[in-house]
């Protein structure tokens, strides 16, 4: 069998079940493209060969067995992980030094999920130190490149995982989204990324960044792989005290549907200074596109999503200083040799074992969370973030979805931005919205800049519309020939 | 405008030391965001109560979820700290 890295998972998972390709030669074909061309791109930051070809034997000893079958969501499937997921016995770093020898007690509960669907963990995917960046360069080991254009970052914090599916590494793999970092990882690396709503995917085994915000979520090479993964991860879990209890949906159920009549909503202000013009015509186009399916466009305010990088950029950190004040080399994870005392045991692991960038939000997180600053800072970041989500909902009453670029410029050059931290953080302005509400974002292909880049159109919708989203993705998906 | 010493403070609050060569970029640094940050002064938010949840309602924790988690093995966890002695966490002497 040809081309087994480009196959859809539908196609895939089929072709296992029937026996005409075992899950160890499947494993055998994605390890070699990795063989040949991660030295380069450097998506993964653990993998390992063997264990992958034996777990392969194992998943088809269990397909001999018909204890994985095809109620097995991702039967014999590779999906790769990002580093800041928890894995038994896997080496877990979450991209920084503090945590560059951690082999978690513990699997994440969407890890035994995927193990329970019968899918093939292949290996741990780089990212941006504890999933704070947009480019996978604040990664404690390597930056990741872009497979479209290696001079170029992937994106983040998710680089890794959208880099491996852009590759052909894997065709599934995991991110996760507390301000963008999967669904501009998947504009920057032409894959479809998907944050859904909050709630819906347990967090349990994620290492908290900004835990009002994060989310985990599925990046694929079409709105039906990233269902299929979705259908797989999503579901209640008993230890996430925030899962959803709602009934589990099949996602790949309304995929394909006609959209006529669906109401899109567009916010001008998106389009204004700021935006690369060829994204601004490639995202009115795929509008164009949608129109012409029967949708109708309808302009919308978001009056408050002005603000939304400034209340993200209170919040974010001040959850994340909270967080990862447990990081302090007394229960995992590095501890400095350097000391006198418990109080210099704590200050010098901090010190060498985190990254700039971390420190800068531990920093500002500590600052706007201090007695004499809660009131300007976080209790006021609190109250417009109750305005930006009643944006959303009231807008909501008027329209289905909301479309728009999902960046506002294609992939940057590495480098191009590590000096200016606040210029990095523009790159998340269209989608920090969306985790301030805690609803779900999708960013999916929708063109190429003249010189190749990849464009992302990003869709939000109301709480748990995860569905209706994909099949919106699916049909432009179709209607674009990609 | 934050002064060097705030961010000394800072620094010490989150148990980070700043190399003193580095204190007035990162201070600068500091100020940028901060300058930034303050934007949300243009917003009136008067009567309006804070989120600091994206759910819309808690659902109540239910009876079923009241169950133990499975439980991790010990030498699992112990193996992943820096220093033990005796399945308990070493830390450098506290009490004279």
């Amino acid at each position: 069998m040809k081309n087994i890295c480009e196959l859809p998972v539908r196609t895939l998972k089929s072709a296992i079940l029937k026996r005409e390709i075992s899950t160890r030669e499947v494993a055998h074909s994605f390890l070699e493209r990795i063989e040949e061309r991660d030295s380069e791109i450097h998506a993964f930051l653990t993998l390992d060969h063997e264990q992958v070809l034996d777990n392969a034997d194992k998943i088809d000893n269990q397909i001999e067995k018909g204890a994985v079958s095809d109620k097995s969501i991702l039967a014999g499937i590779p999906v790769a992980i990002k580093d800041n997921i928890v894995t038994r016995g896997t080496r877990t770093t979450c991209g920084s030094k503090i945590l560059g020898n951690y082999i978690p007690p513990y699997d994440a509960t969407v890890v035994d999920f995927l193990q329970r669907e019968g899918a093939l963990i292949l290996g741990k995917c780089n990212c941006d130190e504890f999933a704070m960046g947009s480019s996978t360069e604040n990664s404690a080991f390597f930056p990741t490149r872009n497979p479209l254009d290696t001079e170029r970052v992937p994106g983040g914090s998710s680089g890794g995982s959208a880099a491996a599916v852009a590759s052909g590494f894997t065709p599934l793999s995991l991110g996760s989204d507390t301000g963008g970092s999967i669904r501009q990882p998947a504009a920057f690396c032409g894959v479809t990324g998907l944050k859904p709503t909050y709630g819906l995917v347990s967090r349990y085994g994620l290492v908290a960044f900004g835990s009002s915000l994060d989310q985990i979520g599925p990046f694929g090479r079409s709105a039906e792989d990233v269902a299929i993964l979705l259908n797989a991860i999503s579901g209640h879990d008993p230890r996430d005290s925030t899962s959803s209890h709602r009934p589990e949906e099949d996602y790949t159920a309304r995929l394909q549907r006609d959209i006529k009549g669906t109401r899109i909503g567009i916010c001008p202000n998106w389009f204004t200074s700021g935006l690369d013009p060829e994204i601004s015509s490639s995202v009115k186009h795929a509008m164009e596109i949608l129109e012409g399916q029967g949708c109708s466009v309808i302009e919308i305010d978001l009056p408050y999503s002005d603000y939304a990088i400034e209340t993200y950029y209170i919040i974010a950190p001040a959850e994340a200083s909270s967080n990862l004040a447990r990081f302090d080399g007394v229960k995992y994870g590095f501890r400095s040799s350097d000391h006198t005392d418990l109080e210099s045991m704590y200050r010098n692991t901090r010190t060498q074992g985190f990254g700039e960038e971390v420190k800068r939000r531990i920093m500002i997180g500590t600052y706007v969370l201090s007695s004499g600053y809660y009131d300007a800072y976080f209790l006021k970041a609190g109250k417009v973030r109750n305005l930006i989500k009643q944006d959303y909902l009231k807008a909501f009453e008027k329209v289905d979805f909301i479309a728009g670029p999902t960046t506002p410029t294609p992939p940057f050059k590495l480098g191009e931005k590590t000096t200016n931290p606040l210029e990095m953080y523009l790159s998340d302005i269209y989608t920090v919205g969306t985790n301030l509400a805690g609803i779900p974002g999708l960013s999916t292909p929708c063109g190429k800049t003249s010189t190749g880049l990849p464009i992302g159109l990003q869709l939000q919708g109301p709480h748990f519309s995860e569905a209706g989203m994909l099949n919106l993705a699916s049909v432009l998906e179709s209607e674009l020939g990609n | 405008m934050t002064t060097l010493e705030d961010v000394a403070k800072i620094a010490e609050l989150s148990r980070l030391d700043i190399e003193p060569e580095k204190l007035e970029s990162v201070a600068a640094n500091f100020s940028e965001i901060l300058e930034y940050i303050n934007r949300l002064n243009q917003v009136d938010t008067s009567g309006v109560d804070p989120v600091y949840h994206a759910t819309a309602v808690f659902e109540d924790v239910k009876a079923e979820d009241r169950q133990d988690p499975p439980s991790m093995l010990l030498e699992e966890v112990m193996d992943s700290a820096p220093k033990t002695k005796e399945n308990q966490f070493r830390v450098p002497k506290v009490i004279e």
